[in-house]
Formats: C-alpha cells, structure tokens, sequence
C-alpha cells in the first residue's frame, strides 16, 4: 500500500504561505487562503494525480482560491496591511546596494499578474511551464508578465539610471552616518 | 581620401551603435539579476518565517475527522 499523498501537505505550507503572503500582501488573508488550501487539498485529494509535483497543484488550488475571492469581492485594489514589508529588519547593505524595504514597497505596488509571475518563476524556483500551467495560460503570457514586472520594478527603483545602487540621498547618508535628525 | 572619410565615419558609428546596444543589453541583463536575486531573498525570508500553530492544529482535526468517519463506516 503506497503512502497517503496527505502526509506530504505539510511540507509545502511553509512555500504555500510565501507565495500567499506575496500574493495577498496581508497576513490574515495570506493565512486563511492557506488554511481554504489545505482543507480543499485535503478533502480533494483523490483529484492529486500521483507522481506530479505536489507543490504545483497546492499552488495552483491557493491562486484560484485566492482570484476567485477577488472577483466576488469585485475589488482591483487589495487590503495591503504592510505585513510584506514587515516581515524582516531591514539589514543593512554595507555595499550600496539597494535596500531590501525599498524593493520590497516597490515589489508591493506590482499588479497581481506580475508579482505571481515573478514570485513562480523568479524565486521559487519553478520553470516557466509549470507556472503557465498553474496560471492556465501560456508560457509566453507568464514571461511577458514577469518581463513587465521587472522592467516596472526597475522603472520604480531608478535601476536603469547612471549609480543607480548608490545611496547618494542626503536623507539616507545622514541615517547612515549617524548625523541625527534629517533637516527639514 | 575624401570619399574614405564618410566610410570611416560610418564604420565608427556602427561600431558606437553596436557598443551601445551591447551595453544596453548587458545593463538589461544584470538588473534582471539583480531582481531575482532581491526576489529570492524575499522569497526564502517568507518561507523561513515560523509557521502559525493554527495549520499543524488544522492538519490534526483533518486526520481525526478522518479516523472518526473511518470508524463509524
């Protein structure tokens, strides 16, 4: 008798809750479109073609879940509580480089379509394939949105401009340095 | 020699052009880097965040709701 497909849910929830926190950008809501996951997941489980990779159909069930309950709130603009931004101190970039809050606000403006494929395909580690299958759409469509996510994100970051990953604002040397109270 | 220098001139040019469009291209391709780098960062700070207790204490009530209705069958 081969092992219950059900023991291995909770070895994705860890990845499942990432990509429902960048998704809905609010802890709450990023929990309970968990929490509908693994229930439907649990419950369906007969629906899990063995041998395919569990985490691509967990995540395939958490962004239906997680659209369909847009269209029935008919809302475009989500309830964003900040926790993405939240989650980590800030850790301070002792190269210049661009800081983390920065590209994690900027990351947070991204329209839904192009975070997802973005996060699917730019950090999680799935291929293009499996993220248009999740998306149900085509291969090309989730490289066009991961394409305009980064250029939208280079756009709001100033990456394309001449040292860009300087920390030249004077606002931010006199943080760094230590100066105290920024002038007004 | 006159007519050399607009060649010259062209080939300079050419070569500017295609400097600049190799530049642009390699500029491209390590802001993308630099993205997905930042993305992956994000990404695994998200996933090594302690899981709530409330998804081990779901996954408990599943499996007892199963053995319940498993034993009343």
């Amino acid at each position: 008798m081969s092992e219950d497909p059900r023991n291995e849910l909770v070895d994705h929830l860890p990845a499942l809750r990432a990509f429902a926190l960048s998704l809905t950008r609010n802890g709450a809501t990023a929990d309970d479109m968990v929490q509908d996951t693994v229930v439907k997941a649990w419950t369906n489980i007969d629906k899990f073609k063995p041998g395919t990779k569990m985490r691509v159909w967990l995540f395939t069930i958490l962004r239906n879940t997680y659209y369909s309950s847009r269209r029935k709130l008919n809302r475009e603009v989500a309830d964003v509580d900040g926790v993405f931004t939240a989650t980590l101190s800030v850790k301070p970039d002792h190269d210049g480089r661009m800081q983390m809050s920065d590209f994690k606000q900027a990351f947070e403006l991204l329209p839904d379509e192009q975070r997802e494929a973005l996060i699917l395909v730019g950090a999680s580690g799935f291929s293009y394939e499996e993220a248009a299958d999740m998306c149900g759409v085509a291969v090309g469509t989730v490289k066009s949105r991961a394409n305009r996510g980064r250029a939208k994100l280079t756009e709001l970051l100033h990456l394309d401009e001449e040292g860009p990953m300087e920390l030249t604002e004077p606002a931010t040397m006199a943080v760094i340095s230590g100066a105290g109270t920024v002038p007004q | 020699m006159m007519r050399l220098v607009p060649l010259v001139m062209s080939f300079f040019e050419k070569r500017d052009r295609e400097d600049m469009t190799d530049n642009k291209s390699k500029d491209d391709e390590r802001i993308a880097d630099l993205i997905d780098q930042n993305l992956k960062m994000v990404y695994s700070d998200l996933v090594q965040e302690q899981l709530p207790d409330r998804f081990k204490d779901l996954l408990d009530v599943l499996k007892a709701q199963d053995a319940e209705q498993k034993g009343n069958s």
